[in-house]
């Protein structure tokens, strides 16, 4: 009797959030869901016919990580622009273990088995990603890369941001604030992340431009506060006089500021960092760092959405999409400020 | 154990000396290593602004060092040691920072004896539960950078009560270039009285004992649970102490804090000499491994090793310097077992 019921209540269930789906989109096909209300099993049958004509699109968004700002940030993006689209249904996951490709790759695989449509994917891996890539080929499912590119495989479309350029605006920047006179100091994440590597090749491009400005050291401080700031340290007892630092992210830049600070040398240099949070904006708000790159990852997000949904209704999409990097100073730092709260 | 050294001729009492300092040889070696390179490029590295520093950074490094010996020496593992340093501070949440306005002593309170209750959970969990401390530290590991996520999400709690960072980096005074800063003071009394604990009191020797015989010393009637629980009360208080050190350092709190933190405690312990089967380690030694390595990683930094090599070459100098103590300890165990005959 209790399976009965429970039978019984899915398919009443599955009758309503069927129907529900399709309420606007084909307001006949409704009314006869609901007059045969009486026998669930066929009016279940009659909306799933009606669905079939209006295309219902489901789409999985896979973040490097659930925890880091940047990528919740896209998540809420990919929701954003998923709500904007006509029956389209999307589910923002990320691996547990932040920048595993592996437990990507098994959340690729279930979406699959699940049935999307599209798979749209910050690969944490560009190399392992590839693996991914094949699946989704072989299940006939799309696969846009936003944010990283994945190195083979039949790619929809990729949504995002030179690092070179990235790297090549900041330290322009930097350059430029100096007067194109200096010595500097940088600040690298660990050997072998290809991002940061792309970063610090942009960077050394801008300073070859200014022959004026030297680069005293370049050293990693593994996109650690605490690594950053003893660094720093190191730095400040070395070169007795330091006019400006550049880091690859903003989590060592704020280290090196303290020891800076600790040292009553922070007025001497002027600091360039990358990625926008709360406590990089409120130093450049109180003129403790000078700019921070922001590559406007919602947008990477929704582009990638607004793409497959292109693509599935048969519109065709660039195979490389660039976003510009969004340079925030003082001048309009207050913009960021109001949007973060 | 000073007694050992009678009945030796004073050829061995001079390498049995050595041998029982051996952490300090490693230091020495690793001092002229960096000094001779740099001397070769003409540069001085041991001057006494830059030791000062040196024993500044590994201060903090003591800190949890030592709240990861006093596990050790129970012969267990800790490591939560960075997941409970940031989850006290972001329990003391808005008090901490300089709008909270709190007078410092409140949230200092309730991060040393919200610690110090999680030091005693851990504790209960591996001696009432019976969980290897590996597994109940690594389970409460996840668990607690968790509820970080989950209570802090995006946001970050930058700019830290100033009197907590006077505690954290004022420096008091300097004579010819070396700097007496406020944590080495705080740190050098915590080495003084949890050393004097350690070899004086019952406490201590019954902890010794129980690391390094647990059922032998546990059929000679010491209370071994009891022990075992004091050493995780005690080492989640040195986490607390920590946690207001490094947080006031780095003037923010941020989920994503000290991911690594109780691998570099572990790597402390190790080179300070401490054995991972328990029993064996002590605060001075555990102090030393501190400086050394802040020595290989400001060493790297002044000769300009490339980045790529420097994750390389610290994990080489650790296994060296452990290799190269445990043999040294067991000469001198040769050395005390010859004139125990």
């Amino acid at each position: 009797m209790k399976k009965f019921l429970s039978l019984a209540l899915a398919a009443v269930f599955s009758a309503l959030t069927l129907t529900g789906c399709t309420i606007g989109a084909n307001g006949s096909s409704t009314e006869a869901a609901s007059n045969d209300s009486n026998e669930t099993v066929v009016s279940a049958g009659t909306a799933d016919a009606a669905a079939a004509g209006t295309k219902e699109i489901n789409m999985v968004f896979i973040a490097k990580s659930g925890q880091l700002n940047f990528f919740t940030d896209m998540m809420d993006s990919a929701e954003a622009a998923a709500a904007m689209l006509p029956n389209v249904h999307i589910k923002c996951l990320a691996p547990e273990t932040a920048f595993s490709a592996d437990e990507q790759i098994q959340i690729i695989e279930q979406s699959i088995n699940e049935g999307v449509d599209a798979v749209i994917c910050t690969a944490a891996d560009s190399t392992a990603l590839a693996e991914g890539v094949k699946k989704c080929n072989e299940a006939g499912v799309l696969y846009v890369a936003a944010n990283t590119k994945v190195k083979e495989g039949d790619v929809l479309t990729w949504t995002g941001i030179e690092n070179k350029e990235v790297g090549y605006t900041l330290a322009k920047a930097l350059c430029e604030k100096l007067n194109g006179q200096g010595n500097i100091v940088i600040f690298e994440n660990v050997a072998g992340n290809q991002t940061t590597e792309d970063r610090l090749a942009g960077f050394k491009e801008a300073i070859a431009e200014y022959p004026g400005i030297t680069i005293l050291d370049s050293q990693p401080a593994d996109n650690d506060r605490e690594k950053g700031m003893a660094l720093m340290e190191n730095y400040l007892q070395k070169y007795p006089k330091i006019d400006g630092t550049l880091s690859v992210t903003k989590d060592m830049t704020l280290g090196a500021i303290e020891a800076a600070k600790a040292a009553g040398r922070n007025e001497e240099m002027v600091n360039v960092t990358f990625d926008v949070d709360s406590d990089v904006l409120t130093a450049i708000k109180n003129g403790e760092v000078y700019a921070t790159g922001d590559q406007n990852g919602g947008d990477q997000a929704a582009l990638a959405v607004f793409s497959a949904y292109e693509a599935l209704n048969g519109i065709k999409v660039p195979a490389e999409q660039y976003l510009g990097v969004t340079l925030v100073t003082a001048d309009n730092v207050d913009d960021y400020i109001s949007k973060a709260s | 154990m000073r007694n050992n050294e009678k009945g030796l001729s004073w050829k061995n009492k001079v390498k049995y000396t050595a041998y029982r300092s051996s952490t300090i040889v490693i230091l020495l070696l690793v001092l002229a290593f960096f000094e001779i390179i740099n001397m070769v490029r003409g540069n001085n590295y041991l001057t006494m602004n830059n030791i000062s520093i040196i024993i500044n950074q590994a201060s903090f490094l003591t800190l949890v060092g030592l709240a990861q010996l006093l596990v050790v020496l129970t012969g267990g593992i800790n490591l939560a040691i960075g997941s409970i340093m940031v989850l006290v501070c972001i329990m003391a949440g808005q008090t901490i920072s300089e709008d909270g306005n709190v007078f410092f002593l409140i949230p200092v309170m309730i991060i040393l004896v919200l610690s110090s209750a999680i030091g005693w959970l851990t504790g209960a969990v591996v001696t009432k539960r019976r969980i290897p401390s590996f597994i109940a530290t690594f389970a409460i590991m996840y668990v607690f950078r968790g509820i970080g996520w989950i209570t802090m999400g995006r946001s970050v709690i930058y700019r830290i009560n100033p009197a907590i960072r006077f505690l954290a980096g004022g420096r008091l005074f300097s004579f010819a270039g070396f700097t007496i800063t406020m944590p080495v003071v705080i740190t050098l009394f915590i080495l003084l009285v949890l050393g004097f604990v350690l070899k004086k009191s019952s406490f201590g020797r019954q902890l010794y004992f129980t690391g390094s015989n647990g059922v032998s010393s546990r059929f000679s009637g010491v209370p071994t649970d009891k022990i075992v629980m004091k050493a995780y009360i005690l080492s989640g208080l040195l986490c607390g102490v920590s946690a207001v050190l490094y947080t006031g350092r780095l003037n923010a709190v941020e989920p994503s804090m000290y991911g690594n933190t109780h691998f570099d405690a572990v790597a402390v312990v190790l080179i300070g000499g401490a054995s991972m089967a328990g029993g064996r380690g002590d605060v001075w030694s555990t102090a030393v491994g501190a400086i050394i390595i802040t020595v290989i990683q400001s060493g790297m930094n002044s000769i300009q090793v490339p980045s790529e090599f420097q994750t390389f070459v610290l994990g080489v100098l650790i296994i060296l310097s452990v290799i190269l103590n445990q043999n040294l300890q067991k000469k001198k165990d040769i050395l005390e077992n010859d004139t125990k005959d």
